[in-house]
């Protein structure tokens, strides 16, 4: 058994913070993306129906279009516009448009869990918006929410594998340099494998954790 | 001049008029029930007086304070003077019992959670629900629910108390119960207005019969067993499984009384 160098293990986990840097960054502006989507999504004043279709129009259009499309037509038009950007920051972008699109999909979904009675008896107490959202709306509709945005999330940490495509050494592309290397490839994958296992499952911990704290609320 | 006085509702939907000039009036503390076919309007026009359905005009004098019920500010100042009990109640599922009846004093009222929680607790007790103060409405039986609605609404100190088809998902036996509850409250000064198919209910408990047809009012029956006495009204109660002039829940008190 041919062991790995230290200059192999420091690409591995290098390569895996990369990887940590596309989930976290691109979920991170994924959530921030869903909720104003969903909030222009479910605006109900008159003026807002071209943002409001506008919306829905990209949720639908971005789901239907494989990920490394949206990827290409990112990094292309980033470099049409003369936007001087690396490669990890288009992945980045592209992985937050994309997942924003699902989300918002599972946090409108959420929202509609809860029962139009709740949602009216809150109007005519004279709850104010931000209290509607906060104390009736937001954390019911959570608990329909946090379990599949976070298998959601875990599914799409692997995809980010997909950024290796323009260019961005993540995880599985470090594999892949590493097996060109002339090491074994059954091992480094293997130690691929691992690594993106660690990454993934202390979401999932996290994920049980969140909704124990939900349904005890 | 009565103690509640609406006016000239009128409710558009495109071209579709599901509520025509609709009004009535209550003295205080008198029970209002709207009665009408499937369709007539009976539950939308409820929801204007709370400001759920916009209309397209219409007013609300209550005390001789009169408001534009199509203006867009009405809703709130409806919602400050009148509450409502919806059929299906509408409890928040994740709060207890006592959050659900002290959310909206603490938050829009701004009392304290303390003063607000012994205003509550109380109410409970009245209504036969002091146990059940910490539960969470789904371990409430369908009665426990209504009370526990009923008791939000009163949190709110409301002039009028409104109620959409207070009775259709209870047992035979707890109609009883929530009439003599209803009757309470309106000795207490409370004016209430209700939305009923239950006609034995609406014949025992009214002071006063709207009935509804094609979003119009089409007769409107005043003082107890009103329901006997006006003939549009005895024909659609007994056509429609109750008898006029019955009071089998033992409800109405004596006149002399």
């Amino acid at each position: 058994m041919i062991a790995f160098s230290h200059y192999d293990i420091a690409l591995l986990l290098q390569a895996m913070a990369r990887t940590v840097e596309l989930s976290l960054g691109g979920g991170l502006l994924g959530i921030a993306g869903a909720i104003i989507l969903t909030a222009l999504r479910l605006s109900e004043l008159r003026y807002m129906f071209p943002l409001r279709m506008l919306a829905v129009l990209y949720v639908q259009t971005i789901r239907r279009i494989p990920f490394i499309v949206t990827l290409y037509i990112v990094f292309f038009c980033a470099g049409m516009m003369g936007v001087d950007v690396s490669a990890t920051i288009v992945a980045i972008c592209s992985i937050g448009l994309i997942a924003a699109a699902y989300l918002c999909e599972i946090v409108h979904g959420g929202v509609k869990t809860v029962p139009v009675e709740q949602v009216e008896a809150a109007l005519v107490l004279n709850l104010p918006l931000w209290a509607r959202w906060r104390y009736v709306i937001g954390p019911q509709a959570m608990s329909a929410i946090v379990p599949p945005a976070v298998g959601y999330l875990v599914l799409f940490i692997k995809d980010t594998a997909l950024a290796s495509q323009i260019g961005v050494v993540e995880l599985s592309q470090a594999g892949v340099i590493l097996s060109n290397r002339g090491l074994p490839s059954a091992q480094v994958f293997c130690a691929v494998l691992l690594l993106y296992f660690a990454i993934s499952y202390p979401l999932t911990c996290l994920s049980r954790l969140l909704e124990k704290r939900i349904a005890v609320h | 001049m009565p103690y509640i006085d609406v006016r000239d509702v009128c409710v558009r939907h495109g071209k579709n008029e599901t509520l025509r000039h609709a009004g009535f009036e209550a003295e205080r503390g008198e029970i209002v029930s709207f009665i009408g076919p499937s369709g007539s309007g009976k539950t939308t026009f409820l929801r204007t007086l709370i400001g759920l359905q916009p209309v397209w005009q219409g007013q609300m004098g209550v005390e001789g304070r009169i408001v534009d019920m199509a203006a867009p500010a009405s809703a709130r100042i409806l919602r400050e003077q009148a509450a409502i009990v919806f059929q299906q109640y509408g409890l928040f599922g994740h709060m207890s019992v006592l959050r659900n009846l002290t959310l909206a004093p603490t938050v829009v009222a701004k009392r304290s959670r303390r003063d607000a929680e012994h205003e509550a607790r109380a109410l409970l007790e009245r209504l036969g629900l002091a146990n059940k103060a910490d539960m969470l409405p789904a371990d409430l039986s369908g009665g426990q629910k209504q009370r526990v609605a009923i008791a939000r609404a009163l949190m709110l100190r409301p002039s009028l108390l409104l109620l959409d088809e207070p009775t259709s998902a209870l047992d035979p036996h707890k109609v009883r119960d929530v009439g003599v509850l209803l009757r309470d409250l309106a000795q207490d000064g409370m004016t209430i207005v209700q939305v009923s198919h239950a006609m034995n209910v609406v014949s025992s408990l009214s002071d006063r019969i709207v009935l509804l047809e094609d979003g119009q009012v089409r007769a409107v029956g005043k003082g107890r067993g009103c329901a006997a006495q006006q003939p549009d009204i005895a024909a659609f109660m007994n056509t429609h499984g109750g008898d006029a002039a019955a009071d089998p829940a033992g409800l109405r008190p004596d006149p002399e009384h």
